[in-house]
């Protein structure tokens, strides 16, 4: 971790306050507050069940907390909708890889310019919020129409998407997959195809969900390659969860620990491997 | 032996003898089979974008031909009318998602599949409730009998102009060519070539074009292209077919000689085979039209018997078929559809609305369903039995693959096609009524060697 880095974090993009989420009787996370900063490389790390997914849900919508409140941006979140999360710049991968496994990787990672490639009529229903869910379908039909009358427009757009696309294959060193149905790849070529999916979207904030998981040392070691160079040549800020704490401590800025879905540390990883409750939770108390 | 005599010798004597009628049947099955493709299509649509088998298309297309008819009945002229039944079926998609689909986010299939089941009664008592459970006719102003010829002669003038237009769009489709060929270089970093704006197609057509015009000017309006001077309609339109089934031959053998040369010269560098243009289609597709259109025309004027209602029913679907797969291939809309259909969450996470895509997908599914609704209700009048035909489509996308519209329309004819050619000469073998059951054998038949059907997506299992 160099000065240049260091210098790059900047103010709080998301700060999660006293956050609680239930599902029924059980308890998945309990009053847990922390900040991500612009630029930094932000680590949620816990043993299992501890409520790190859940907690990544909560951050892109997927889940709803009963309690406390998410600042994104400076402004106070709602309840909102996962695609919505989405088009204010927070883009994700799955624990259990989450690819359109009938298309190829080229068609996956196109798929997130998407957001980006709307079609102007498409663009202000989206802006209309109720009415506009109500207008998509016509504006949907009439983007369509104005694509074939001005076809070749609509192909300039997309070679330019192409072209982002093609920056983010040669920047993954998936060149050679390209073309092949993604169903077909082993598990973790399907990881890196899942992150130059949501480096596609170029998000303000990105989420990982254990990005290393399954994999062997040397796809570990790759895989945390590419998350520091997203992070320096895009300066993305990430949130990252892993439940082993070996490859994170390495590359995080910082680190949070959850332990039973509150929060049992906070801080440089440095400082957090040497707490005592963190060791006691990962290792078990002494009888 | 006598059984066995009319099973398996005495239909093909009778093919063989009367190539004529058997002609008739096949044209008759094509038709037919197009009907049954429009019900299957909606099937596929929804089945391709939300990965769900929608049992209530069937009481879709009633739904929608109750809708239209009710409307006609309070005095609405047909054009309206079915403007208003598309803005009806669009307002169903909507409620669909309001009411059903919302809450079944992340669900597994069989349980969407259930809800669509539960969809198709309430729909069958609506629809009854409105409009009333009576038998209605639909008139939608094209005669269900035999085509009559002379509404369809075409000048020769207009017949150049085809070719013209022909010439003329393969020419503009040069334009997205070159536009593929940027991104293909994009591909392969070999660097760019610009392929050439007039090819081996666009020249072939414009001279085809060009004749036409020279006969047009120098022979007369009458002058026959092939063979001796016309003199009457009759033969005008046999040689407009031939003129039509050369002008395709020809196209078809320049493009199989580019391709074949483009994959000798590829090789020679050990470069990728660049892909033919849209020119190509476009000829290939103008001119398979023109001989098409001139064979049906030929075929009526010589007392083949050809239904003008199917024929119309016919080149509907096929202008649906084209628009679809344009819309599900070429558009962002596409797209989304796809990833919607392969994982929900997924979709979700790269900002797709999985609410705005099921709207969009119900409607189109929905204005398939008012299509079919046309044709079958104007077939067979406007009833209950009108949502049976879904159970019509079921082995017509056993057979083409559940994911592929190619498929629906493929599957649909060679249902259609195989139904008339085994009521008429096999049953006098097995005792009639084999229309019935013949597409669920075939059907059943395909499950054994090819589950995913003709064009269905392979079934890989990784163990």
């Amino acid at each position: 971790m160099n000065e240049a880095h260091h210098r790059r974090i900047g103010d709080t993009v998301l700060k999660v306050d006293n956050i609680s989420l239930r599902f029924g009787g059980v308890r998945a996370i309990t009053g847990v507050s922390f900040d991500i900063k612009q630029g930094e490389i932000f680590s949620i790390i816990g043993p299992n069940g501890a409520g790190k997914t859940s907690m990544l849900n909560v951050i892109n919508g997927f889940y709803h907390p009963q309690e406390g409140t998410i600042t994104y941006k400076g402004t106070v979140r709602r309840r909102m909708r996962p695609h919505h999360a989405a088009s204010t710049g927070i883009a994700r991968t799955f624990q259990n890889v989450a690819l359109f496994r009938g298309m190829t990787t080229l068609d996956n990672i196109m798929t997130g310019r998407l957001l980006k490639m709307h079609g102007p009529a498409v663009r202000i229903a989206y802006r209309m919020g109720t009415l506009g869910v109500l207008l998509r379908p016509l504006a949907a039909g009439i983007d369509f129409v104005a694509d074939m009358a001005f076809w070749g427009p609509a192909q300039q757009e997309e070679i330019r998407h192409r072209a982002v696309v093609e920056r983010i294959i040669d920047f993954l060193e998936i060149q050679a997959i390209r073309k092949t149905p993604v169903g077909r790849l082993p598990y973790g070529l399907q990881k890196r195809v899942e992150l130059g999916r949501a480096l596609a979207m170029e998000p303000d904030l990105l989420l990982l969900d254990e990005p290393m998981a399954g994999m062997n040392v040397e796809e570990k070691e790759d895989m945390s390659r590419f998350v520091l160079d997203v992070n320096d040549e895009f300066g993305t800020t990430i949130a990252l969860i892993e439940h082993d704490m070996g490859v994170v401590m390495d590359i995080s800025d910082r680190v949070v620990v959850l332990d039973y879905g509150r929060k049992i540390a906070d801080g440089k990883p440095d400082d957090v491997r040497r707490n005592p409750d963190v060791i006691k939770a990962y290792l078990g108390e002494a009888h | 032996m006598e059984f066995a005599y009319k099973l398996v010798v005495a239909p093909w004597i009778e093919i063989l003898t009367g190539p004529l009628f058997f002609g008739e049947v096949v044209i008759g099955g094509v038709l037919a089979g197009v009907m049954y493709s429009l019900v299957a299509l909606g099937f596929v649509l929804i089945y391709k974008a939300s990965g769900v088998f929608n049992f209530a298309q069937g009481v879709m297309v009633l739904f929608a031909a109750l809708s239209l008819v009710g409307l006609m009945e309070r005095g609405i002229p047909l054009l309206p009318a079915i403007l208003l039944t598309a803005a009806i079926m669009l307002a169903l998609a909507l409620v669909i998602e309001r009411v059903i689909l919302r809450y079944m986010v992340n669900q597994e299939q069989i349980i969407l599949f259930m809800a669509t089941i539960g969809l198709t009664f309430f729909l069958e008592g609506f629809g009854e409730t409105v409009w009333g459970s009576n038998v209605k006719k639909l008139d939608i102003g094209i005669p269900d009998a035999k085509l009559d010829v002379s509404h369809f002669a075409i000048s020769h003038a207009a017949l150049a102009g085809i070719f013209a237009a022909a010439t003329a769009a393969s020419f503009a489709l040069m334009f997205v060519w070159r536009a593929r060929a940027v991104r293909s270089a994009i591909d392969t970093s070999k660097g760019l070539v610009q392929p050439p704006l007039i090819g081996p197609g666009t020249i072939g057509f414009g001279l085809f074009g060009l004749v036409c015009f020279a006969a047009r000017f120098f022979v007369g309006p009458e002058a026959a292209f092939i063979g001796g001077k016309a003199s009457s309609t009759a033969s005008f339109f046999t040689n407009l077919s031939w003129f039509g089934l050369g002008a395709a031959a020809l196209v078809a053998l320049l493009t199989a000689a580019t391709w074949l040369g483009r994959r000798q010269a590829a090789e020679d560098h050990g470069a990728d085979v660049a892909p033919l243009h849209y020119g190509w289609f476009v000829a290939l597709g103008a001119a398979g039209t023109v001989a098409a259109a001139a064979g049906v025309v030929w075929a009526a004027r010589n007392d083949i018997l050809i239904n003008g209602f199917e024929l119309f029913a016919a080149v509907m679907a096929a202008v649906l078929v084209i628009i679809l797969a344009v819309f599900f291939q070429k558009t962002r809309v596409g797209r989304a559809l796809r990833a919607v259909a392969d994982d929900h969450a997924a979709a979700l996470s790269v900002g797709i609305s999985l609410r705005g895509i099921w709207v969009i997908v119900w409607a189109v599914a929905g204005i398939v369903a008012l299509a079919a609704g046309i044709i079958w209700g104007g077939k067979s009048g406007v009833q209950f039995s009108l949502s049976l035909i879904a159970l019509k489509a079921l082995p017509v996308l056993i057979l083409g693959g559940f994911t592929s519209v190619p498929g629906a329309i493929v599957g649909g004819l060679i249902i259609g096609v195989g139904e008339k050619v085994a009521e008429v000469y096999w049953s006098p073998a097995i005792g009639g009524a084999i229309e019935n059951w013949f597409a669920y054998v075939l059907a059943l038949a395909f499950l054994l060697f090819r589950p995913q059907g003709l064009f269905g997506e392979k079934i890989i299992e990784r163990v």
